[in-house]
């Protein structure tokens, strides 16, 4: 186990050969330590905070080499001309405190915002997966273009064939997980866990912290169970001890043995993950029934698309083996960038780096106005010395110094805000990666290289300007203000300015009215008055169908007595928050003789007074009731989708029979008895068909409850103890509000918003200050000129309008190009904005008005400055 | 005059006495975190013995390398008489300032 190498590079650079080794060889074992004690990544940040230390005391240790080493060879490389110039830079900073400041606020919030951007993306891009060499592994998702899903999980006899079948994987394993109950450490526990093949491990080069990984061959049917704990599981649960190896414990009823514990690194890719067992590889079970997630890792030299079209291929023949279950569904083998971002993640990522180089870029130009007014304020002074024979490089050195001085004090300072932006959003996110993204050593190198490059874009083009164009004209008069030249490039910087914050503006607006649109989805259901919880009662304590339909009717009736409660449902899965079980139709109006086209429709077990504790309306017929029991007739209730697109419409579908192919390789009849409204399905924007049938008749073994209530939250206490009254040896998840799972799931926008809108609005104000910068500048050079005017009789009133008029001109370029931009990227960004058109013309044309309005604020004061100039006053300074 | 030791410079001063032949960086770093119960970073421990060198207080040799540090040497330090003379006179500066006020300090 390697320290990190960057790190170890800085100490390398800070503490000078002498001392190098003893240092090095003091860190590397203190990192041992560490990872022994506190795991890789505690270690990997104690290492580098250690490194930073050095660059600090590394100094006094340098020091004594110097006087000590003084005497020999005078210096083998000249500093000093660097140290004057640093010299140089540091005392004009300082006599220019103004713009010092300016410069280093400004810096610090492009860059702070840009670190703060790449924190995120860095764990996505740059450190990856903490899996065993990710670019040869690939990942294997399911789509179905018929229904519409993406990435869907694989069923295990499909998995088992493939694995079988395959030549461009040398291993192929899978994954899925569940909630189970866990018994043996007091009460009953509900946990999640993990089943995974037994060379997942391998595939993805896992470590135990504790103990061992699963052994070849657990994974068979009927193997002895044993279980390796998630990381914070076992601190949480045996205080990290090591007596937890080697402990029984009985999970779903079946004794398990623990054998390890789970590396932690692998923790933020799996929080919710309380336990890993081994996966039994059933080939029995159906082909319908997709939970697991494949990965594999490619033989040598097989590129992701051979092991692609293998796949397919295979994927093609079982379609044309077992065309009830396996009909239109498509593989597809992505690299593990691909499979651990989101399928719009690219698309933020990409808004927000443009939204980021765009504010970096306007802070550029600020900065670039600002060095040009000094240069243009210092031209006789450089052209008096490239008279006298300075060189360009000398001329422009001190000016390039200077800003890179700025630059790095601005870059500290934007690491310091961006340190407090990352600890803002830990603290708010839900999201595990979010919580744990931090400042590590790509990032610092980011940073250093941004506080290097900024300076450099801002201040050489003006720099380069001032050592052009010395002639004997800017020697004699001394009060040149660099002409007509000089004032068009300002003009231009700040028009680009105005562009990009009104397009970024834009994009803010859209993606603020997309989360918002999210955050008040009407999901087709009441969100605001239920307390849910999931449970997976113990199959060795309900081990068929009629126990656990029994289990859920004594559930309703002990919830159902909790004071507060009006309706307690049971559903096989949430609508909405959980994944879709999908089934197909057949008995539908699209049968015709011959074809073999099903319609599918999402699938839902429910318990009578589900439809009432979620508020589904009931649209005609009837809903499920008690009397729906296992031996009655099978009834299913439809949503008015359903209805309407595959049975003829609401009223029509009433008394039809539909058969239902599905999970568990079931294939029934169910004559339909009822329509009900619809509800979003899981993709939340859209919604599906969707067929109700009696919990009763198609007991699930995991379930989710739903207790209706006027104050939900403070239900949680007694549904527990209601729960322990009807199973003691049953565990529930943490019982949580719908609402909350709102916040859950939409929760996170929230932040990704705030860095849009954020970055957006410092965008406008550094626009905003870069226009009065420029307004304000040009005013001063004109004194004279308006001077002359005043006295040839202007009107005051006539002059601010002159400068009013010269602002809004630089604006509306600014405004025009902006326009463009925005729609450019607002296009660009579509697949991500939700109930919002790309072209919105209410954001549209509140931002440009906003730009209007703050371009009109900041070429005001210079405008009343230039009206009260004092005629007589300027012309007598002539 | 007598020497004036800094708080930091006892500490370091203690450890090496407490730990012996065995004092390099890491176990006197280690040795002042566990038993004062704060950060000690490992810069901060040798810029301290350098200057306790350059004083004359304490003297350091390089030790054999070992396989578990990637093959380097360790620089091991002890403390030297006039060492242990700074740090009684500090130390006991500080018990004479202490006295009395036991109880007040909850010692």
């Amino acid at each position: 186990m390697h320290p990190p190498r960057v790190a170890g590079l800085v100490v390398r650079a800070a503490v000078p050969e002498p001392h190098r080794e003893f240092v090095l060889g003091d860190l590397d074992e203190r990192f041992e330590i560490d990872v022994r004690r506190r795991g890789r990544l505690a270690a990997s940040r104690q290492y580098w905070m250690q490194a930073f230390g050095m660059i600090w005391h590394g100094r006094s240790l340098n020091r004594r080499r110097v006087v000590s080493g003084s005497t020999g060879s005078g210096g083998r490389f000249d500093m000093g001309s660097f140290w004057r110039d640093v010299r140089l830079g540091l005392r004009t900073a300082w006599h220019s405190p103004g713009y010092s400041a300016i410069a280093i606020f400004t810096l610090a919030l492009a860059i702070g915002a840009n670190t703060l951007l790449f924190s995120i993306a860095n764990p996505l891009i740059i450190r990856g997966l903490p899996v065993k060499d990710p670019a040869t592994l690939g990942w294997i998702w399911e789509d179905n273009p018929a229904s519409g899903d993406i990435r869907g999980p694989v069923s295990i006899p499909d998995f088992l064939e493939w694995r079988a079948g395959t030549k461009t994987f040398s291993a192929l394993a899978a994954r899925d997980s569940r909630d189970a109950t866990l018994t043996g450490l007091g009460d009953a526990q509900h946990v999640q866990i993990a089943r995974a093949t037994a060379d997942l491990s391998d595939i993805w080069g896992l470590q135990p912290a504790a103990g061992r990984l699963f052994h070849p061959g657990e994974d068979t049917p009927g193997a002895p169970l044993v279980g390796v704990l998630a990381y914070s599981f076992w601190q949480k649960t045996f205080q990290g001890r090591d007596d937890a190896i080697g402990r029984t414990l009985s999970l779903d009823g079946t004794p398990m043995t623990i054998v390890g514990v789970m590396t932690p690194e692998f923790e933020v890719y799996s929080h919710d993950i309380n336990l890993w067992v081994p996966l039994p590889l059933d080939a029995t079970l159906p082909r319908n029934q997709r939970t697991l997630r494949v990965v594999g890792r490619l033989a040598p030299g097989v590129t992701l698309a051979a092991a692609d079209a293998e796949i397919k291929a295979l994927a093609a023949a079982q379609a044309k083996q077992h065309p009830d279950t396996n009909l239109n569904l498509t593989p597809r083998v992505v690299s593990t960038h691909t499979a651990i971002t989101g399928p719009d993640t690219w698309v933020l990522l990409g808004l927000l780096a443009v939204v980021v180089v765009f504010v970096l870029l306007i802070a550029c130009a600020n900065l670039a106005n600002l060095v040009l007014a000094r240069v243009v304020r210092h031209r006789h002074d450089f052209a008096v010395r490239q008279a006298l024979g300075a060189s360009r490089l000398q001329l422009i050195r001190p000016l390039v110094t200077e800003s890179l001085l700025l630059g790095v004090i601005g870059g500290l300072a934007g690491l310091g805000l961006a340190h407090a932006g990352l600890r803002l959003i830990n603290a708010t996110a839900h999201d595990s990666l979010l919580q744990t993204i931090a400042i590590d050593g790509n990032v610092l190198i980011f940073t250093a290289l941004l506080s290097v490059l900024t300076p450099l874009l801002f201040s050489l083009g003006p720099a380069l300007g001032a050592g052009r164009g010395a002639t004997a004209e800017t020697l004699r008069d001394a009060r040149s203000t660099g002409g007509r030249r000089t004032s068009r490039r300002r003009n231009i910087l700040v028009a680009a300015q105005v562009a990009l914050a009104l397009s970024l503006l834009v994009l803010s607006g859209l993606v603020l009215r997309t989360v918002m649109n999210f955050q008040h989805a009407d999901i087709g259901y009441d969100t605001h008055h239920e307390l849910t919880f999931r449970l997976h009662p113990p199959v060795n304590r309900y081990p068929d169908d009629p126990a656990r339909a029994r289990f859920v009717q004594e559930l309703t009736r002990e919830v159902g007595a909790i004071p507060g409660a009006s309706a307690v449902g049971v559903v096989s899965h949430l609508p909405v928050f959980d994944g879709d079980v999908v089934h197909t139709m057949s008995g539908t109006v699209h049968d015709a003789p011959g074809t073999d086209k099903q319609p599918w429709t999402t699938w839902f077990a429910a318990t009578p007074e589900f439809f009432k504790a979620v508020n589904i309306m009931l649209l005609a017929g009837r809903g499920l009731e008690v009397s729906d029991v296992a031996a009655g007739e099978p009834v299913a209730v439809v949503n008015q989708m359903a209805a309407e697109e595959h049975l003829g419409g609401v009223t029509a579908a009433l008394g039809k029979t539909i058969r239902l192919k599905g999970r568990g390789a079931v294939d029934r009849p169910v004559k339909i008895v009822g329509v009900v409204s619809n509800t979003r399905d899981a993709q939340v924007t859209r919604t599906s068909p969707a067929v109700f049938v009696p919990f009763d008749q198609w007991p699930t073994e995991a379930m989710v409850v739903l207790v209706r209530s006027d104050a939900p939250a403070e239900r949680a206490a007694d549904v527990r103890a209601a729960m322990r009254r009807v199973d003691a040896n049953v565990a529930i998840s943490t019982p949580k509000t719908v609402r909350d799972l709102v916040e859950e799931n939409t929760g996170d926008n929230w932040i990704i918003n705030g860095m849009f809108l954020g970055f957006a609005l410092l965008a406008l104000a550094l626009a905003a200050a870069g226009l009065y910068g420029v307004i304000s500048y040009s005013i001063g050079q004109r004194q004279r000129e308006f001077g002359v005017r005043l006295a040839l009789g202007a009107a005051p009133s006539t002059i601010a309008r002159m400068v009013v008029i010269e602002g809004f001109k630089v604006t509306g370029i600014g405004v025009l190009l902006g326009l463009v931009l925005a729609i450019v990227l607002a296009q660009g960004s579509a697949s991500v904005l939700y109930g919002v058109s790309p072209r919105d013309p209410a954001t549209f044309g509140g931002v440009t008005l906003l730009i209007i309005v703050v371009s009109l604020f900041a070429v005001w004061s210079p405008a009343m400055r230039a009206m009260r100039v004092d005629p007589v006053k300027t012309l007598r300074a002539e | 005059m007598p020497e004036v030791l800094g708080e930091f410079e006892q500490l370091v001063l203690l450890a090496l006495m407490r730990l012996g032949a065995d004092a390099y960086g890491v176990s006197i770093a280690d040795d002042i975190a566990e038993r004062t119960r704060r950060d000690v970073s490992l810069g901060t421990v040798y810029k301290t013995l350098e200057r306790l060198e350059d004083k004359g207080l304490v003297a350091s040799r390089i030790g054999d390398p070992t396989p578990a540090r990637g093959g380097r040497r360790k620089k091991h330090y002890r403390v030297l008489a006039a060492g242990q003379r700074a740090l009684s006179q500090s130390l006991g500066a500080l018990r004479a300032m202490t006295a009395g006020l036991e109880s007040d300090l909850r010692l």
